[in-house]
């Protein structure tokens, strides 16, 4: 009886952290959402191509595993997609003698750092299939190959032109704010409501694109 | 120990069966051959550079496939012969970065011969090895095209007096097509005990330095032929290799450095006017930049030369570049976002980690060979992809080759046949 109790508290917990995760991200992409609809920085020449991939990331497959992992990356993608409109935003204020500016996309990878956290410190969340985790080899290696360049040009352009590392730091910093929503959001995707929940997000997102684009 | 030479694929259970592979294998050893071959006869035709031999022999397979996977037996079996997952992830990204493109035909054909390639190709390579006997007969394949590639390039430069490196009328492309093929075959002949062998792996690594016209040739076979001397056993092979690059490395270094299609002209820093920074890393800064406002979306698969120019910040003076002077791992990363760069990297570890496992479960030094010389040429195709690009049209079968034979010969070697 009393073991009984303590499954039905452990569950409640987890289902409420559950819903707690999702609202955090879900939150945070519809504020990029919203922030990026009214300013668009990245043309986006064909939304129909992703409207209809926003549809195969909502269908439940009898076949799991391999699909489900494209879906999976497919949502990534769409999302990265959607915060990559608001990267080149920044929030600036003043503190004292010190204008303050933050990028916009820092408060949706706040938002997603919440919902990490959440769902780390509790001991009942089942833990990743080895199929299901972000191969991270694969992120060091893109991430090492980005920074090697960057650092291999700097002493090139500095004795050539003057200037070296202005432009890579900047590119460097965004890719570093890519990586952490790929870890954030990764393990989260493994829920397929979470993921559905997103799908239909940028099934509204696009289809807006889509249309606006028309009319204009 | 098990007796590999015995062993059987699935598709050799009965001799209708076995029709399909013998096809496949007709078929993909044509296609590699005839790759060396690059756009030749007809160059300048933009129809024939898209169909050419070698990848009219892949859409024949790829029709025959089509027509197999009609029947129900078949089917099971080619599924089971699918690419990797991080294969598919590929083309899942760069189908969706043609929302991007400025130019949508452009990546449309882009994705076409990728899908193409990865999947079709890679089926065909797939399914006709099917033995070992038939992982062999591939080997071959890919070595008579590394030897017509190489002799010629020699022929056509030094005797012949043209200025163009064989089939290949850029010495990137010639560098980024025959680097991996060279590091295959020389590594797979190096640890053969047949002297004949050993001399036709010497006599292609000190012709391929002889005819370098960019630097990523030498480095690319350096790096493919350093792993295959970490890795041997064979203190033959090992001396060999050692006596083989330093010869190679001497011919580089005694080639006239002011000729034209010297490799030295390609890794200086600067331009000849000792003043402006070579373009060829202004392009990868350029590649860079893009990415900071670009870093999720990119500028399409197959599009970067429609946004690659805005983002210079600083022109360049001299206007050198030359055609596919690219970094082919930048380029990715310019084209398909950063996602795009990590499906692309976990293409390269999975299948990096699948050949070092080859290498690792193989205690036969015979079939061991086969394991060391994939993982050789999968390093020298990621070394040389820094000068150029890998999946430029004439050149990415090279890659799906390397993959396809790390795959069968994983497949081949390391899995228990089923009953």
């Amino acid at each position: 009886m009393f073991i009984k109790k303590i499954t039905k508290t452990n569950k409640f917990i987890s289902t409420r952290q559950r819903r707690a995760v999702a609202l955090f991200i879900i939150t945070g992409l519809l504020l990029s959402a919203v922030f990026s609809i009214f300013s668009n920085p990245i043309p986006i020449e064909t939304p129909e191509i992703l409207l209809l991939t926003s549809i195969f990331s909502i269908i439940n497959f009898k076949a799991k595993t391999k699909i489900t992992t494209l879906q999976k990356l497919t949502v990534l993608y769409l999302a990265s997609i959607c915060l990559n409109q608001t990267a080149l935003k920044y929030f600036s204020f003043k503190l004292a003698d010190f204008e303050i500016t933050i990028p916009a996309v820092l408060l949706t990878l706040f938002l997603f750092a919440i919902a990490f956290i959440l769902r780390k410190t509790k001991h009942n969340v089942t833990p990743l299939e080895p199929d299901n985790k972000l191969p991270t080899c694969a992120l060091t290696l893109a991430f090492a190959i980005i920074i090697c360049h960057s650092v291999l040009l700097y002493p090139m352009l500095k004795t050539f032109y003057g200037y070296g590392y202005e432009y890579s730091f900047k590119s460097i910093v965004n890719i570093l704010l890519f990586l952490s929503i790929c870890c954030f959001l990764w393990p989260e995707l493994e829920k397929t409501k979470i993921r559905q929940c997103l799908g239909f997000l940028f099934i509204i997102y696009f289809l807006t694109f889509a249309i606006t684009k028309r009319i204009l | 120990m098990k007796n590999i030479s015995k062993q059987k694929n699935n598709f050799l259970t009965n001799s209708q069966d076995s029709r399909l592979p013998k096809a496949a294998l007709m078929l993909a050893s044509a296609a590699i051959i005839l790759s060396a071959f690059h756009f030749f006869p007809y160059e300048n035709n933009k129809f024939t550079r898209m169909a050419n031999l070698s990848t009219i022999a892949i859409i024949i397979g790829s029709l025959l496939l089509l027509s197999a996977s009609s029947r129900k037996t078949y089917r099971k079996k080619i599924k089971n012969l699918l690419p990797h997952i991080s294969v598919f992830a590929y083309l899942l990204i760069n189908l969706l970065s043609s929302a991007f493109a400025f130019s949508f035909t452009r990546a449309l054909s882009f994705n076409a011969k990728l899908i193409l390639f990865f999947l079709a190709a890679y089926l065909l390579f797939n399914l006709a090895i099917s033995t070992e006997h038939s992982l062999k007969f591939i080997f071959g394949a890919a070595i008579t095209a590394a030897v017509i590639s190489t002799s010629a390039c020699l022929l056509s430069r030094f005797a012949l007096n043209i200025e163009r490196f064989g089939f290949h009328q850029s010495p990137y492309k010639y560098a980024t097509y025959t680097a991996p093929l060279i590091a295959l075959s020389s590594s797979y002949l190096l640890l053969k005990t047949d002297k004949k062998q050993k001399l036709l792996a010497i006599l292609l690594i000190i012709a391929a330095f002889i005819s370098a016209g960019s630097i990523g040739l030498p480095l690319a076979i350096i790096a493919g032929l350093t792993a295959t001397f970490i890795l041997t056993n064979k203190k033959s092979a090992k001396k060999t290799i050692i006596i083989t690059l330093t010869i190679g490395i001497a011919t580089v270094l005694l080639s006239n450095p002011t000729s034209k299609s010297s490799p030295f002209k390609d890794c200086s820093l600067h331009e000849l006017d000792n003043k402006n920074l070579k373009q060829r890393y202004i392009e990868w800064q350029a590649e860079i930049n893009l990415l900071q406002k670009r870093t999720a979306s990119g500028s399409a698969a197959g599009c970067i030369n429609d946004y690659r120019s805005k983002f210079y910040y600083r022109l360049p003076k001299l206007n050198t570049l030359k055609t596919f002077d690219q970094n082919g791992w930048l380029t990715v990363a310019a084209e398909t976002g950063i996602l795009g760069l990590f499906s692309f990297c976990w293409l390269f570890c999975h299948h990096f980690k699948t050949a070092v496992k080859n290498i690792k479960n193989n205690l036969s030094p015979k079939t061991k060979s086969y394991a060391i010389s994939c993982l050789s040429a999968l390093i020298a195709l990621a070394v040389a992809n820094l000068f150029s690009s890998i999946q430029f049209n004439g050149i990415l079968i090279v890659f799906v080759l390397i993959i396809a034979l790390i795959k069968s010969s994983n497949r081949l070697f390391n899995e228990v046949p089923k009953c």
